[in-house]
């Protein structure tokens, strides 16, 4: 299929690219990393800001003891 | 100035934090410092001056597409306003270094203020102005300048940036490698095939790890902070002196040199940094709210960090449609450029459609990611018809489902 797709050589005289062996073997896991990192993403957001900010707030609000000087 | 008006103006913007914290003293000699650098370049730019507006027209930001109509200064050959504003502000980072060291915070404030305010106009008046570095500039110098709880919140803001910008890195870019790999002279220093290993390596870190420059343990922290460190100092073989710069220094003064643990404050005040931060978060999520591939499209791609966010290479075409033939042609193989049509459209817009001659003009927009196929994005008979929208999709760029491939690339490099 690709053959049948002309090459455009914007730099003359470098060869087509081509997928290395390592990148066609996680080739079809894409999607699958693509929604791990999503996930770790969003997962260090929550984690950060109920750690650090919610939580801490909320029991500096019903009187528990709070390292937060600030 | 009296000295109510001055503890009013102190008070305001918060600057005994400035006077009792030597490491915000080191920050202000950094954003000095940060200002000649980013300033460099920027006096004889006619994309801020009305020369762009008497030769090739100004090319704005999508949501502010009359700055033309705020562009006011002149440089050469029409004029030297602009480089005499620019001579006023290098004066003004001398006043504020002598007012420093004689510890009046007040008029040292004030003149990185207008600093700060005068690069705010550039910025709004010329898209070009868009880079990593820019925004990671003026996102320190705004805390710096504006915001309560400053030591904290610019150590927040570097781990935060480092996060952010994995938002941009999740896609085949990094995931496989592949701006690396369609690159003829690869990743520098490492072989091949182990691209998608480093890749992989700088996303995590800066996902999770970058979190740890926080850590209480001083072992994991100073690993954490010597990996950034090198990072910086690689990632100079690729984009040169002026990004690490605006990084690394900001780094070194507050988790090396001046590090002290600092409290997540969680008071009244500093509402406004937490505010800050979402901002930021929104602002890197524009690009992932509009439908199809960012990266090739290029929607909303400039609202948040994007660094190294696709390989591009492109060819612009305009035709006059009596003839159908090709009248003006333009490619590019630079990895870095980024090949955004918006930029294309609007530029030939400037050029072809300012004038009723009574001709229509076509256009053909191709382009391909990371050494994957050129695809036919843009492919209107009117140019001069086309309006770009700036948050959401524009339906005469095609996404990767909807554009025809017409070709195929060959490695390129990365400028």
């Amino acid at each position: 299929m690709n053959e049948l797709i002309p090459t455009i050589d914007l730099v003359p005289g470098n060869p087509r690219t081509e997928l290395l062996p390592i990148q066609e073997f996680l080739l079809p896991y894409v999607d699958l990393f693509k929604f791990g990192y999503w996930a770790l993403f969003w997962g260090v957001i929550f984690y950060l800001t109920f750690k650090f900010l919610l939580i801490p707030t909320f029991k500096d609000a019903f009187g528990k003891k709070s390292s937060n000087k600030s | 100035m009296t000295e109510t008006l001055k503890d009013k103006y102190s008070r305001f913007f918060n600057l005994d934090e400035i006077r009792n914290d030597k490491a915000l003293v080191w920050y202000f000699g950094y954003l000095i410092f940060s200002f000649a650098l980013v300033f460099k370049g920027w006096s004889l730019n006619r994309n801020t001056a009305t020369n762009v507006l008497d030769s090739s027209g100004a090319v704005c930001w999508p949501w502010f597409q009359s700055c033309g109509d705020w562009i006011f200064l002149t440089t050469l050959p029409d004029g030297y306003t602009q480089q005499y504003v620019f001579a006023v502000m290098m004066g003004l980072m001398a006043v504020s270094v002598f007012y420093a060291m004689r510890k009046e915070w007040v008029y040292a404030h004030l003149c990185l203020l207008t600093l700060f305010v005068f690069k705010m106009y550039l910025m709004l008046i010329n898209f070009k102005y868009n880079a990593n570095y820019d925004y990671y500039h003026t996102t320190f110098a705004f805390i710096f300048l504006f915001l309560p709880h400053k030591r904290f919140f610019l150590m927040f803001s570097l781990a935060f940036f480092y996060f952010l910008s994995t938002a941009a890195k999740i896609h085949e870019t990094w995931i496989l490698g592949t701006y690396f790999s369609s690159l003829q002279t690869g990743l520098p220093l490492f072989p091949d095939s182990t691209i998608p290993i480093w890749t992989h390596l700088v996303m995590i870190m800066e996902m999770v790890f970058a979190w740890f420059l926080f850590s209480k343990n001083e072992k994991l922290r100073r690993t954490i902070f010597i990996f950034f460190f090198a990072f910086h100092l690689y990632s100079s073989i690729l984009v040169g002196y002026h990004y690490p710069l605006i990084v690394l220094t900001p780094l070194v003064i507050l988790f090396w040199l001046q590090y002290r643990p600092v409290e997540v404050p969680r008071d009244v005040k500093s509402t406004f940094g937490w505010l800050f931060a979402v901002v930021l978060l929104m602002l890197q999520m524009v690009s992932h709210t509009i439908p199809g591939d960012e990266k090739l499209t290029l929607e909303g791609n400039f609202y948040g960090l994007y660094m190294f966010e696709a390989n591009h290479q492109c060819i612009s075409r305009v035709y006059d449609m009596d003839t159908k033939l090709p009248i003006h042609e333009q490619s590019s193989a630079n990895a870095r450029h980024r090949c955004n049509p918006y930029t294309y459209v609007k530029a030939y817009q400037n050029n072809y459609c300012q004038h009723d001659t009574g001709k229509k003009y076509g256009i053909s927009f191709d382009h391909s990611i990371n050494g994957n196929h050129f695809y036919r994005i843009v492919h209107e008979p009117d140019l001069c018809s086309l309006e770009y929208i700036p948050f959401s999709r524009n339906k005469w760029i095609r996404t990767e489902d909807e554009a025809k491939i017409i070709g195929h690339p060959v490695e390129n490099y990365y400028r």
